[in-house]
Parts: C-alpha cells; sequence; structure tokens
C-alpha cells in the first residue's frame, strides 16, 4: 500500500499537466455560432466589440458573417480548416478597385507548435485603361502554447502579411507593404489577444452565441 | 532493471508456468470531442500473459495507436500504451466457443504532428476493456476477435476510443 500511494500521487500529477487531448478537441476560433460576442480593449484606448451577425452567402459559399467595428470579416469553419473570405481592394483616382477575393484557408486544424502555412495570390485588375497589379503573401506560423490575457493553453500565431501593388502608370511606383501580427487563440474561446505595431486588442468578455 | 526481465524469465521457468504471447491487431475509432479532426486509425498490442488458471491471466502488454487526420489535412497522432492486464475467460477448453473479457490499466503517451508541427506529447493514465470470442486456429494458436472501450484520462477531458481487433496468440509453457 506503501508503494501504491507515491504511484498513484505520480500518475495523478502526470494528468493535465500537458493537456493534448483537450487542446485536440478545443475550437480555436469558435465562429461557428450566431450571436457570439467578444469585447476587447484597446490598449491606446477604447474599445472594440465584435460580433458573429450572421449567416450569409459569399463567394457563392455559405458562411458567418464577422462584425468588429463597422467592418464586416466572412468566416468558414469546416472539413478541418478555417476559411477567411479575402477581400483586397485598390484605391485608384479616389475608387475601390477590387483586385482579389476569394476563400483562402487562414488555418488548419487541429494546431500543433512549429506548424506553418503560405498562402499567396499575384492577380491584376484593370481599371479606367490602367493596369493595377497586386501580390500577397501570408505566412501563419504557430509559435508555442502558452497563457495569454489570463488563459491557458492558449496558441501563440505569428502572422506575416506582404502586400505589394502597382498602378501601372506614369507618376506611380510599387507600393509595399508589410505587417506582422501576434494572435493568441484560446481554447473554445477565440482571439484573446491581437499585437500588432499600431495596436493591442485584449479580450475582456465573451459571450458565447446559440 | 536490467536484470529485472531475465530475472523475471527465470523466475517462470523455475515455476513452469504457462505463458500466453500474443499479438492483437485491429482498427481504433476515437470517441467525442478530441476526434473532431482525428479519424480512425490502426491498433497494434504485443502482450504475454500469465496464466494462474486456465480461465485466468494477467500480464503485460505495450500497444501502439496511430491515427489519420479526419480531413484531407496531414495531421496524425500516435499513441503508446504500456500496460498491465487481465482477462477471464469463460470455457477456456472450448475449440471455437470461448467467451471472455479483457481489461488493462496503465499510461498512455500522446503524441500529435500536423503540417510540419508538433505538440509536446502527453502521459496520462488510461484503462480499456473490452469483449473477446476466442477460438482454436489449430498448431496451438489461438483466434480472438472482439472489441476494447478506452479512456485517457487526462484532467480537463477524458478522451474515450472504440477498437475492433484480432488476436493471435500461443501458449508457451517455460
Amino acid at each position: 500500500m506503501r508503494r501504491i500511494v507515491p504511484i498513484l500521487f505520480l500518475l495523478s500529477a502526470a494528468c493535465g499537466r500537458n493537456p493534448l487531448l483537450f487542446r485536440l478537441g478545443a475550437d480555436y476560433y469558435p465562429v461557428s455560432s450566431i450571436g457570439s460576442e467578444w469585447e476587447y480593449q484597446v490598449a491606446s484606448g477604447g474599445g472594440v466589440i465584435t460580433t458573429v451577425v450572421d449567416q450569409i452567402v459569399m463567394g457563392e459559399r455559405t458562411c458567418y458573417r464577422v462584425q468588429t467595428g463597422a467592418d464586416y470579416s466572412y468566416w468558414i469553419s469546416d472539413e478541418g480548416r478555417l476559411e477567411h473570405y479575402e477581400d483586397h481592394r485598390v484605391m485608384f483616382n479616389g475608387y475601390e478597385v477590387p483586385v482579389f477575393q476569394a476563400w483562402v484557408t487562414w488555418l488548419d486544424w487541429p494546431l500543433a507548435v512549429g506548424a506553418s502555412r503560405t498562402d499567396s495570390a499575384s492577380t491584376f485588375a484593370v481599371s479606367q485603361g490602367v493596369t493595377i497589379s497586386h501580390r500577397w503573401r501570408r505566412t501563419t506560423e504557430v509559435a508555442g502554447i502558452g497563457e495569454a490575457a489570463g488563459y491557458e493553453e492558449c496558441y501563440h500565431l505569428v502572422m506575416s502579411e506582404t502586400i505589394i501593388d502597382w498602378v501601372q502608370t506614369g507618376g506611380f511606383e510599387p507600393e509595399t507593404s508589410a505587417t506582422t501580427r501576434d494572435i493568441w487563440l484560446a481554447p473554445d474561446v477565440g482571439m484573446v489577444l491581437k499585437v500588432t505595431p499600431d495596436s493591442t486588442l485584449t479580450l475582456v468578455s465573451y459571450r458565447p452565441g446559440s | 532493471m536490467k536484470f529485472l526481465l531475465p530475472s523475471f524469465v527465470l523466475a517462470l521457468s523455475a515455476a513452469g508456468l504457462d505463458l500466453d504471447v500474443g499479438v492483437t491487431a485491429g482498427s481504433v475509432f476515437p470517441v467525442g470531442s478530441w476526434g473532431e479532426q482525428i479519424g480512425s486509425g490502426l491498433s497494434a498490442r504485443a502482450a504475454v500473459q500469465w496464466k494462474p488458471a486456465a480461465r485466468l491471466g494477467a500480464g503485460a502488454s505495450l500497444g501502439i495507436g496511430i491515427y489519420g487526420d479526419e480531413y484531407d489535412g496531414d495531421a496524425s497522432v500516435v499513441m503508446l500504451s504500456p500496460e498491465i492486464t487481465g482477462s477471464f475467460h469463460l470455457r477456456p477448453w472450448g475449440r471455437s466457443f470461448n467467451p471472455g473479457i479483457e481489461a488493462g490499466f496503465g499510461m498512455n503517451r500522446t503524441s500529435m504532428e500536423c503540417a510540419g508541427g508538433s505538440d509536446p506529447a502527453s502521459w496520462d493514465p488510461f484503462w480499456r476493456a473490452g469483449l473477446r470470442w476466442d477460438f482454436g486456429m489449430g498448431s496451438g494458436f489461438r483466434g480472438a476477435i472482439g472489441f476494447d472501450l478506452a479512456s485517457i484520462l487526462s484532467q480537463r477531458v477524458s478522451s474515450d476510443s472504440f477498437s475492433i481487433l484480432f488476436r493471435l496468440s500461443r501458449e508457451v509453457e517455460l
């Protein structure tokens, strides 16, 4: 009996130290429930609310429409992946010219430390007789597992995005913009912390929808 | 430790005990939320059981289960499970009808890889139990078909699985 007690103690201590199976079963981006609401605090002041508004058809596919402030984004979480509707536009002569619209995989489930994916597109559009070329590349890497904004077992994503737009007419040069975002996703909650060069969003409250 | 196994074999030899040496293979299906992204897999287990009585067995085994991605992704989960086992069979003399039960308890090591990454492996206690239909196959071999229910007891969630199995074994007298 004196030998069994330490063994049982060791077994119980081993439980939950690394709940890999819990992470496997958790939804790290729950956008499939209408009414879900995330309230974020912005480090520079104020706050922003993200809500799953409804289900619509976008790009010939049924998706969930998510509102953040005045902006909408479109998501599908199905068949082992999270897809995002990319809607890239370039301003030219006072007009928004659509240059790339497509469903692109945002994340592959399940997440694993060290996993990475890269998506890219090279397109062009003609507006007012001028060719506008658009090159886009996004790399997402799962950098680690840890605690963020008070949530445990969060996956830390590092997302790098590069866009090169070129209005191919006199007086215009290719414009390159590169951004890096650090995003932490919590199990069954979603994004709890996002750090970009311009802002830091921290989750204040989350209310799951139905 | 390096003397433990030879000593164990020597002790069994000296006692003239019967051993049942077998391998089990089958299909395994995750049950519950942990299987939403992970599909069915294959399992295999090597076991040695001491037979203190014709109906009873006690021993140890080492199992491996390999699961694939439920969809077209490249995730894989590998589970290794050293365990102690026990079994009871109703009609050990039966040539074609020898129902029984088998159970095991041990530790399970789970590792997961996906898209070039891998999560840290986890060690958790686990148990399994199932029914067996044991039958003779000639030349001293016995076969069995059956199923197991298994559960990994991690703190936040228990992860269950169901497996359909075929076992091939042979009694060895030391």
